[in-house]
Parts: C-alpha cells; structure tokens; sequence
C-alpha cells in the first residue's frame, strides 16, 4: 500500500468538499461540505504522520477533531437563530446577519 | 489484503463525497458524510492510528454527526426551504484552480521525501500511550488553546441563542 494514494484521496475529499461549499445553496449542505474539508485535511495530516512516522503529528489530528467540535456548535448555533429570524434555509439570508 | 481494504474505503468514502453534492435534501447528505467518516475512520486504522480511529468514530460519527441531525429535524425542513443549487461548472472551476497548485506542490514535496527516506515503520506508532505523550509534552500550549477555545464557544452558543430574549 503506497502512502501517496491517501493523499490522493484526500485531496479529492478536499476538492469535492470545495466544489459543495460554493455551488451548495442549503445552509445544511454548505456546512457538511465544510467539515468534509476539515476531514480531507485530517486525513492528509494522519498520512503524512505516518509517513515521517512522527506521533505528534498525529496528536495535532486529535485537537482539530476537538476544534472542529467547536465550530459545528458555533454554527448550528447561528443556523438556528437564523432560521427562527427568517424561515429560510438560503445561504444568501446571512448577508443579512451584518450589524 | 491492504489494498483490497484501501479500494473498499476509497470507493465508499469518494462514494459518499459525491452523495454529499447530489442529494438535494440535507439530511440524506447527512448519512452520505456519515459514509465518508466512517471510511476515513477505516483509513487511520490503515495507517495504525488506533485512537484516532476511536475518535473519528465516537466524537464525529457519534456526537457531531448526531448533533447535525438532531438539528436538521429540529427545524423540520420541508420541500420549500430546499433551493436549487447554481453554478456547479464555476465552482468546480475554482476549487480546481485554488487546489491545483497546493496539490501540485504537496505531491511534489511528499514524494520527494519519500525517495530521500523511506518511512521506516515502527511497532509503537500511534499507540494510545504515546499519542497521549505527545499531546501533553509535544504540544502543550496547543491543547490548553483548544481547551480555552471549547469553553469560550460554550459561553458563545448560549450568549448567542439568548439574545431575543430580552
């Protein structure tokens, strides 16, 4: 098993999450696209660990994972008070969360 | 063996990547990104990283995926909050011409390195011990930042959710 094919297949990860993020209209949808980044990210890191076989690499995977526990309570926080504003599930209502 | 195991993961968690994007209801896309965790959990078992394995399967697939849903049928989304997606030429475009150059260069310097060394295996790597080791004395300041940042969203998300209720 080559080391390079995990890369390869996290940067597809990354690519079809980017491709989601932008062209996604649903607040939901954009946002699993977001956290499929961070995990093509995670996966291309854990490679890496592996490859040059340092450990604290690997322990860098853990604190993202608890970071983007973090960011998914953020922004299901402010899906939810958009949503209770408005109604609406469209990313273009949160140019509307300014000031 | 190894092979077979890493084309099973990557057709499911590729699979399940573009399951993500053509699924227009959130929550199917939902258990589609369940797939891609699950098989990227299979990937660090691949590279011997027993606790990572462990928890891409109880913190993301168990908690934040869980919390995901639960949200989604919370709002109870109906057939008129769902939109039709625009521009899926342009943005595969872009996402190809912002990764292009990072993938290039990656690639490039990864396989650089592996020529020059070649990854010598060790039998201790990612054991539960020394990844926890490592968190304490490899990187001490990073894990007390996100242990500050956990509570400042804690504080956050309720600040945030009590503000119409003057």
């Amino acid at each position: 098993m080559n080391i390079m094919n995990i890369i390869y297949v996290g940067l597809i990860l990354f690519f079809i999450g980017g491709v989601g993020f932008l062209s996604k209209k649903n607040i939901f949808t954009s946002f699993i696209c977001l956290e499929l980044m961070l995990n093509a990210i995670n996966l291309m890191l854990a490679s890496v660990a592996f490859l040059t076989q340092d450990i604290s690499t690997a322990s860098l995977v853990l604190l993202v994972l608890a970071l983007s526990a973090a960011e998914a309570a953020l922004a299901l926080a402010i899906i939810i008070i958009a949503y209770r504003d408005k109604s609406l599930l469209n990313i273009d209502l949160f140019s509307k969360l300014r000031g | 063996m190894f092979d077979a195991i890493f084309y099973i993961l990557s057709i499911l968690a590729i699979g399940g990547a573009i399951g993500i994007i053509l699924f227009t209801h959130p929550l199917y896309s939902a258990f589609c990104f369940l797939l891609t965790l699950l098989s990227i959990a299979g990937f660090y078992a691949l590279l011997n990283l027993k606790l990572l394995f462990a928890m891409q399967i109880i913190v993301y697939a168990g908690a934040i995926m869980v919390l995901i849903i639960f949200i989604m049928m919370y709002l109870n989304i109906k057939k008129q909050d769902i939109i039709k997606d625009k521009l899926l030429g342009v943005s595969v475009l872009i996402s190809a011409i912002v990764l292009a150059p990072i993938a290039y260069v990656s690639v490039a310097v990864l396989q650089t390195y592996m020529v020059l060394s070649p990854p010598v295996i060790l039998p201790e790597f990612g054991s539960v011990k020394n990844m926890g080791l490592s968190v304490f004395v490899d990187l001490p300041l990073q894990f007390e930042l996100v242990s500050i940042l956990l509570l400042l969203v804690a504080v956050g998300v309720i600040l945030v959710l009590k503000k119409d209720k003057k």
